[in-house]
């Protein structure tokens, strides 16, 4: 009888024991558990913030575009090439001022609104000249030259494009013009839609890039009476593939495509920065309009 | 009375009093803020939304007054998803528009908030997107 009741007291002490014991196990496991759950959530979180600031990136490059008045879209083609395409007035005015609030606007009540600290460098590009550069060719208004066009960047020696489509739109008739002359061999496939009040002609031939081609076109009468247009492909010292048109005062549209390898032209980006910091999340890049996948 | 087999009457006390220590540990551990996943999906969603409104020129027309894109985006949203849409002029803070998705009466306290920013016509504009699951 006392030994039954020992055995049955050891019996109650190793099963109180073996309970407490599990007890103890699920708590120590569901501690531990805590920190990885937490960690996933701050995991998911941080991926939250981090995809705000890359659209928040990828918006202030719009923006900049419409105030600077450059359209630009970008085409992977099956052959290994980009077809790049930009659009501005030819006469573009010079939107500094608006380029410059912009900034402020970000730096001031923007960051608040958007609880970030965001500081831009808009310098580059608030003042006579915009660029939208790759790792090789930039494409630049310049407002005090009047001029929109490509030309290599510092580091390169040519711009390499295989295609050039050009379409230039001036509402007033040309009194006089001097076409320019395709050398019937080159490596760049040129094609010039050219339209005025006269109407509409289509030229297409081969250039070379490396040297010099001039169309000259004038204008008598309504706006930009008395006035030039010119466009240029060729070379710019020993530096080749250079496009520009230039307008003396004459009102219109400028529009290019241009193809060229996708490694030349995998990223196109204004030369510009934007430094954001929100919570925990930081970044400092240009101002990307395009990166190929 | 026959005696415990398995679990004794001080075992059960014993899981008893580990299971109540449990239930006082758990609610004071976790003290950092974090959004939880329903939380994120509705941000990451607003965020998405007003991406959309914006790139397809939307928040454009909004702003120049005509808001009939917004409020079909807004109905395309599942059931239950709520939004306001809201358009506020930077140099004078004056709401330009306020767009609603209709069924969504009672704004709770805590919202997502997705907000960017608008170049039109010479002027900057805030775009703010609340949501919230009713």
């Amino acid at each position: 009888m006392r030994y039954g009741r020992k055995f049955a007291g050891g019996r109650g002490f190793v099963a109180t024991f073996v309970t407490c014991a599990l007890a103890t196990l699920i708590l120590i496991l569901i501690t531990f558990s805590q920190p990885s759950l937490k960690l996933r959530d701050r995991y998911l979180a941080d991926y939250s913030a981090s995809a705000g600031i890359r659209q928040m990136f990828d918006n202030t490059a719009v923006q900049v575009g419409a105030i600077v008045g450059v359209n630009s879209t970008f085409l992977p083609q099956a052959d290994g090439n980009v077809t790049a395409s930009f659009a501005v007035p030819i006469l573009s005015q010079n939107n500094s001022v608006e380029v410059a609030n912009y900034s402020a606007y970000l730096q001031g009540a923007f960051s608040q609104a958007a609880s970030a600290v965001i500081s831009p460098s808009f310098g580059p590009i608030a003042g006579d000249r915009v660029e939208l550069m790759s790792n090789t060719t930039s494409f630049f208004v310049d407002y005090a030259w009047r001029s929109a066009g490509f030309e290599p960047s510092p580091e390169s020696s040519g711009t390499r494009f295989s295609n050039l489509s050009i379409a230039l739109v001036i509402s007033e008739a040309l009194n006089a013009s001097t076409p320019w002359v395709y050398d019937g061999s080159g490596d760049v496939n040129v094609t010039l839609s050219l339209t005025t009040a006269n109407g509409t002609t289509v030229t297409n031939g081969r250039m070379s890039s490396s040297t010099p081609h001039f169309y000259l076109m004038n204008v008598t009468t309504g706006a930009g009476g008395g006035e030039s247009v010119a466009l240029y492909f060729g070379n710019s010292g020993a530096k080749s593939g250079v496009l520009w048109v230039n307008s003396t005062g004459v009102p219109g549209t400028f529009a290019a495509n241009v193809t060229m390898p996708y490694a030349l032209a995998s990223a196109w980006y204004y030369n510009a920065s934007l430094n954001v910091t929100k919570a925990a999340i930081a970044r400092n890049s240009k101002l990307l309009v395009w990166e190929g996948g | 009375m026959r005696r415990g087999f398995i679990f004794t009457v001080d075992a059960l006390i014993a899981f008893g009093l580990a299971m109540a220590v449990l239930g006082l540990i758990i609610p004071f551990y976790d003290t950092t803020s974090l959004p939880n996943h329903e939380e994120l999906h509705v941000q990451r969603y607003t965020a998405d939304l007003l991406a959309v409104m914006q790139k397809s020129g939307q928040a454009r027309l909004a702003i120049a007054g005509d808001d009939s894109a917004v409020v079909a985006t807004l109905a395309m949203t599942g059931t239950g998803k709520c939004f306001v849409f809201k358009a506020v002029n930077a140099a004078t803070s004056t709401i330009i528009i306020t767009v609603s998705k209709p069924g969504c009466a009672g704004k709770p306290v805590t919202v997502s908030a997705a907000s960017s920013n608008e170049y039109y016509n010479g002027g900057f504009y805030r775009l703010e997107l609340s949501g919230w699951v009713q």
